[in-house]
């Protein structure tokens, strides 16, 4: 199989380059990842991230073949060759195909990715009926391997001020927490023309993200919630 | 230090105000659009008195409003987008909103020189 | 006779680089921080899916009718309610084919604007917004904008 791969070493190069390299994979290499790991035995200058290569982590999000997606949970057959392989889009590249996430992790941060209750904590835990509950699916499952802010034109141009689809899934993970007692503040912070609504629903990072999430949908039920208190 | 400040508390608004006009807009395209497929417009007379009587005015100049206020919103949205050094931003911004200023002062007058029907 | 010891480089994944000897540290002085970033986004290397190719459309259709598509539609309007005389003179450049190229590409933007519009509004309301659905209507979408367009501009000249 053909790969061709972005190659950059801050070390050695001024400007990154794209590599050809040509692998037989064995029988047992199934995923993308697995192609990479024998192109690593080969060249052990290539860089990449990966650690549970069964997309749970979220650590080897990249561009492959003009889509974001895991290395890992990315199956080789049906792969266009030369399999074109660069890091995520719009973040700054270390080496390889390692991206800086700083600034999408800044942004995970800023909507304040925790719950806030300050009630007394109960003797056991702080129990949620069975809809409630229901209520976090297909939210709380995201790994945060950026693949969905980095597909995302709004988060390419204005990546310090708009949350992105990431972070405002998560914002809503907890705006819809039964537990949660931060409603008005996180509405509050997310008011905002460049934070909330540089979203025009697009909906690339729902096409993009590796654990079938709908970020759009969350984004939709945030200004749902915003119209009902103001409106 | 560089520090991004955020949190501008508004936003919501204007993304509402979009969805309205669109809504406003599309009603009144969509009459108009009926009106002229089951009576076509055949000379000027039939033209002018369309528009001559005083609540097809009004609705008409509704229309036009809320295409100016749709149309601030997406190309502010725009420039929102691409646009970063503040200064250009702002100018562009204040080129557009005298733009849509004077297209609205010149819609009333085309309007209201009809005289009545 | 010892056994010989057994390379360590065998029992590990081939993936994992042992280093036998210390890494080397470059000396002091060179070590430095790493400025030299470079970020990826060249858009013509980024598969754009059927949706957000929609909503540029939507966005260029939109700039097109900001400029020159509002200021055509008022002076539009001003010619042809000012006097018979610039009614008929509107009428014999409405002939003319820069004039009906200039309508079509204006006819579309405003169909393909208002198709699309609709659609953000639907997904506003959490219609359509499952990966499927969305795919699919911004198919009809992009269909309908230019169908629209050709029966609407045959009508007219019919």
């Amino acid at each position: 199989m053909r790969f061709s791969i972005y190659r950059f070493d801050p070390d050695k190069d001024d400007r990154p380059y794209m590599q050809d390299y040509d692998i037989v994979p064995e029988p047992a290499d199934r995923m993308l990842l697995d192609a990479l790991i024998r192109i690593k035995s080969v060249d052990d200058s290539l860089s990449l991230r990966r650690s549970c290569r069964e997309g749970v982590c979220g650590s080897d999000g990249m561009n492959i073949n003009g889509r974001n997606g895991l290395a890992c949970i990315t199956p080789l057959v049906g792969l266009r060759e030369p399999v074109e392989l660069r890091p995520l889009p719009g973040l700054p590249v270390i080496r390889d195909l390692i991206v800086d996430m700083t600034q999408f992790f800044r942004q995970y941060h800023s909507i304040k990715p925790y719950l806030i209750n300050n009630d007394p904590p109960p003797e056991t835990e702080r129990l949620q009926s069975p809809a409630d509950r229901a209520a976090l699916d297909g939210l709380y499952e995201c790994i945060l391997c950026a693949c969905c802010s980095t597909a995302c034109p709004s988060f390419w141009w204005n990546p310090d001020k708009f949350v992105g689809p990431a972070g405002l899934l998560q914002a809503y993970r907890f705006l819809a927490d039964s537990r949660d007692q931060a409603t008005a503040e996180r509405l509050d912070n997310l008011e905002d023309p460049y934070r909330l609504f540089r979203c025009h629903s697009i909906m690339n990072c729902v096409d993009a993200c590796p654990k079938g999430l709908n970020p759009t949908g969350a984004i939709g039920k945030i200004k749902d919630m915003m119209v009902r208190r103001t409106v | 230090m560089k520090r991004i400040v955020t949190g501008a508390h508004y936003g919501l608004r204007d993304w509402l105000a979009q969805r309205v006009t669109a809504v406003i807009m599309t009603i009144f395209v969509l009459c108009l659009a009926g009106t002229l497929l089951v009576s076509p417009l055949p000379d000027y007379p039939a033209w002018k008195s369309l528009l001559g009587n005083q609540w097809m005015r009004i609705a008409f100049f509704l229309f036009l409003i809320g295409l100016f206020w749709h149309a601030w919103i997406g190309i502010r949205n725009i420039l929102m987008d691409y646009v970063h050094a503040t200064g250009i931003r702002l100018a562009l911004q204040i080129g557009v909103i005298v733009s849509l200023l004077f297209y609205t002062v010149w819609s009333a007058e085309i309007l209201w020189a009809l005289g009545s029907a | 006779m010892p056994p010989p010891r057994p390379d360590v480089r065998n029992i590990v994944p081939p993936w994992i680089t042992v280093y036998t000897k210390p890494l080397p540290v470059p000396p002091r002085g060179v070590q430095k921080l790493q400025t030299n970033r470079p970020t990826f986004l060249n858009l013509l290397k980024i598969r754009q899916p059927l949706p957000a190719v929609v909503s540029i459309l939507h966005r260029i259709s939109g700039v097109l009718l900001f400029f020159p598509g509002i200021p055509l539609l008022l002076y539009g309007l001003e010619m042809t309610l000012r006097s018979p005389e610039d009614y008929a003179r509107f009428q014999s450049l409405a002939g003319s084919l820069p004039f009906r190229l200039v309508a079509l590409l204006l006819l579309w933007c405003f169909l393909h604007h208002l198709c699309a519009g609709t659609r953000f509004l639907a997904l506003d309301l959490h219609l359509g917004g499952a990966l499927p659905q969305a795919r699919l209507t911004s198919r009809v979408v992009l269909a309908a904008g230019i169908t629209l367009t050709l029966l609407i501009s045959s009508w007219i000249l019919q």
